[in-house]
């Protein structure tokens, strides 16, 4: 099958008083059709930055550096969206590509009922009219789960729940039939509870309109159950790709195995769910010139601090950059 | 009506008694009005007269029964006679009251059509030549003062160069200046405000959702950014006419304007009481007035405040 999308050596670096920062460095990876894959790493990570450059959401100011590809193939053309006007890639966001960002309770307009501020994407990229609009308004916030939709659409977002101010992002972001749903961290504002039903009502959306979902988190336990991918990122690196089973069974990289060692026990509490690797990431107004792990690995050695590692293909199309990741790997045989 | 709206009327009337009570006391504080009054003439007069003029203007009762008589009065909008006149003062105020508000309101009218659009381009190219520009207009609007600049744009403009006439209401001519030194003076306020309340909003999440819902730029601006960003210029607005009133003050007297200002200086020079009374609360009264009408445009614009209690 033929990816959706593909990213190649994508990178980007933002000018800051403090310096350059080096938010993500050669990141590459491809998304298929209907599957979702999972964005995981630690808070600073660069997760954000990659999907939001991929609609050209990052600030064009001097100083500020994209590089790389990302190819959209929509089916009947492919195209690099990195380097599209700003028209065409206007035409993407909404309309081929959705986004649900972290917190519901900003990410609507205060002074907008719901029902305008889902009509507004349908009208730009579909070219319907009022009535049109509306009626399909109203189809969205029922696919979403909120009752009583038609009285709704009249309401403004402070009158919602948290939760339901997610549902209503989530049918903004898929009013307009798009190929890809990004969720950067769609539930981490929202309580346990509502969390699970948005996790679940994302994946069924996914399933119901053969939605490929790129899911950002930093919590590598909510992957397993929705991820058929996942990619760990390390400080704006992608250091280690594979299927979700794949990766929870022979993690071969040490930042993963660290990563997944720190996952909770089923009988512990999830509120003891901390990431327990020593140290702390590197700062990031250097671009990396040698492993990104190197100053918390316990494998370390010569090689790691003086180049960078690539990824490497261990077989599965599970891929990791480490120099010994092909011992890790061997270790599970 | 909602329980909001409801709410600010209350406060608004209450506001209004408030003033009354102090326009009242301040000026005894200041002086016995009647001593005041005959005080600086060259003429002696004689203590009969004065006796007389205390008793008809009801001076000579205890000062709390003068206080309830004075409200009982401006309740309905009656100060009592000029000393000066022997007319109403609300009568000569009200005279005066169009040509005041006519050049407020145009100076402010100026002042937004100045303001809104500099203070926007300023915060959204933040750091360019246009936020420089708003930037020096905004520091010199605040730091000159009204008068100050009254009497130089009068050197220049009226004296020096003869294009404008210096005092007056007669033409469109006459308007130039004194609504030119108006308008500045409040610019400042208002370009800073606009600048950093866009600025703001262009910062919140749902100008992201906005951008990454794919709409036109325009449509991001005007709805989305725009709309939000005045909110709080819509109370700015409201209250800068308060401070352009004051100005007014300044104005009328350098440009021989004859509106409330003018009245109110020569009757402050004269110490004609009721004029300075009538003055300082139709003055409080259109300001708590157009607060009110401010709210209301409010409430309109933002669902939060409509529906909260
Ligand atoms: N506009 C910007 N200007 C300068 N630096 C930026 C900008 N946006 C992001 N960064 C920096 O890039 C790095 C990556 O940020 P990013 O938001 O992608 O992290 P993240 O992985 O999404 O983290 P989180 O889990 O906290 O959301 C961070 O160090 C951040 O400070
Ligand atoms: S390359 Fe070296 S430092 Fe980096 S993760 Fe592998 S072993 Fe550790
Ligand atoms: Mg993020």
């Amino acid at each position: 099958m033929e990816p959706l999308l593909t990213v190649k050596d994508l990178s980007v670096s933002f000018n800051t008083t403090d310096g350059t920062v080096y938010a993500v460095n050669n990141i590459s990876f491809d998304l298929y059709p209907g599957e979702t894959l999972a964005l995981v790493g630690e808070s600073g990570c660069g997760k954000s930055v990659t999907t939001m450059s991929l609609l050209g959401l990052i600030p064009k100011i001097s100083g500020n550096n994209m590089s790389g590809t990302a190819v959209f193939n929509d089916g009947v053309s492919k195209k690099d969206l990195l380097k599209m006007s700003e028209e065409g890639i206007r035409k993407v966001r909404g309309g081929q590509i959705g986004f649900v960002f972290q917190d519901p309770l900003n990410s609507l307009n205060p002074v907008m009922t719901i029902g305008q501020q889902i009509a507004e994407p349908l009208m730009e990229h579909l070219k319907i009219d009022k009535n049109e609009a509306e009626r399909r308004t109203i189809e969205l916030l029922e696919r979403v789960h909120i009752p009583d939709a038609a009285d709704r659409i009249r309401i403004y977002p402070h009158e919602l729940s948290g939760g339901m101010r997610q549902r209503v992002m989530i049918a903004i972001a898929i009013s307009c039939s798009p190929k890809i749903l990004i969720a950067d961290e769609p539930t981490t504002a929202l309580d346990v509870t509502i969390q699970a039903q948005i996790v679940d009502l994302i994946e069924n959306l996914s399933k119901e309109l053969n939605l490929s979902v790129i899911w950002i988190t930093h919590d590598l336990s909510v992957v397993a159950g929705l991820a058929d991918r996942v990619l760990v990122m390390y400080a704006g690196t992608g250091i280690e790709i594979a299927q979700v089973d794949e990766l929870y069974d022979y993690p071969s990289h040490p930042y993963t195995r660290g990563l997944l060692g720190a996952l909770p026990n089923p009988d512990m509490e999830s509120s003891k769910r901390l990431i327990s690797i020593p140290g702390s990431p590197p700062d990031i107004y250097t671009a990396p010139y040698s492993c990104v792990f190197a100053s918390r690995c316990k494998f370390a050695f010569d090689l790691c601090h003086k180049e960078l590692p690539k990824l490497v293909e261990l077989g599965n199309n599970h891929q990791a950059a480490c120099f010994i990741a092909e011992q890790l790997r061997s270790e599970y045989v | 009506m909602n329980r909001y709206l409801f709410n600010r009327i209350i406060q608004s009337i209450l506001v209004l008694l408030g003033v009354m009570c102090l326009v009242f006391f301040l000026l005894r504080i200041v002086g016995d009005p009647v001593q005041m009054w005959f005080s600086g003439r060259t003429r002696e007069i004689d203590p009969e007269t004065i006796a007389e003029f205390r008793r008809s203007m009801g001076f000579d009762l205890p000062l709390p029964v003068q206080f309830i008589n004075f409200m009982r009065k401006a309740i309905v909008g009656d100060f009592g006679n000029s000393f000066r006149y022997k007319l109403p003062a609300s009568m000569m105020i009200i005279e005066r009251i169009p040509a005041t508000l006519k050049l407020t309101s145009i100076s402010l009218l100026v002042a937004l059509i100045v303001s809104i659009p500099l203070g926007v381009m300023a915060a959204v190219k933040s750091g360019g030549i246009i936020d420089d520009i708003a930037r020096t207009l905004a520091l010199i609007s605040q730091a000159t003062p009204t008068y100050w600049l009254g009497l130089v744009l009068i050197s220049i403009f009226a004296v020096k160069l003869r294009w404008l006439p210096s005092s007056g209401s007669e033409n469109w001519k006459h308007y130039i200046l004194p609504v030119a030194c108006l308008a500045l003076s409040s610019m400042g306020g208002l370009i800073r405000l606009t600048r950093s309340s866009v600025l703001e909003v262009l910062q919140e999440d749902y100008v992201r959702t906005a951008v990454s819902k794919g709409l036109r730029k325009n449509v991001i601006y005007y709805r989305h950014i725009l709309v939000n960003a005045a909110l709080p210029l819509v109370t700015v607005i409201g209250m800068s006419l308060g401070g352009l009133l004051g100005g007014a003050l300044y104005i009328e007297t350098i440009f021989a304007w004859p509106g409330m200002g003018r009245l109110v200086s020569d009757a402050v020079g004269l110490r004609d009481f009721p004029i300075i009374q009538g003055v300082a609360f139709l003055t409080c009264l259109i300001v708590v007035c157009v607060n009110l009408l401010t709210d209301v445009i409010y409430t309109f614009i933002d669902p939060r405040i409509r529906y909260g209690d």
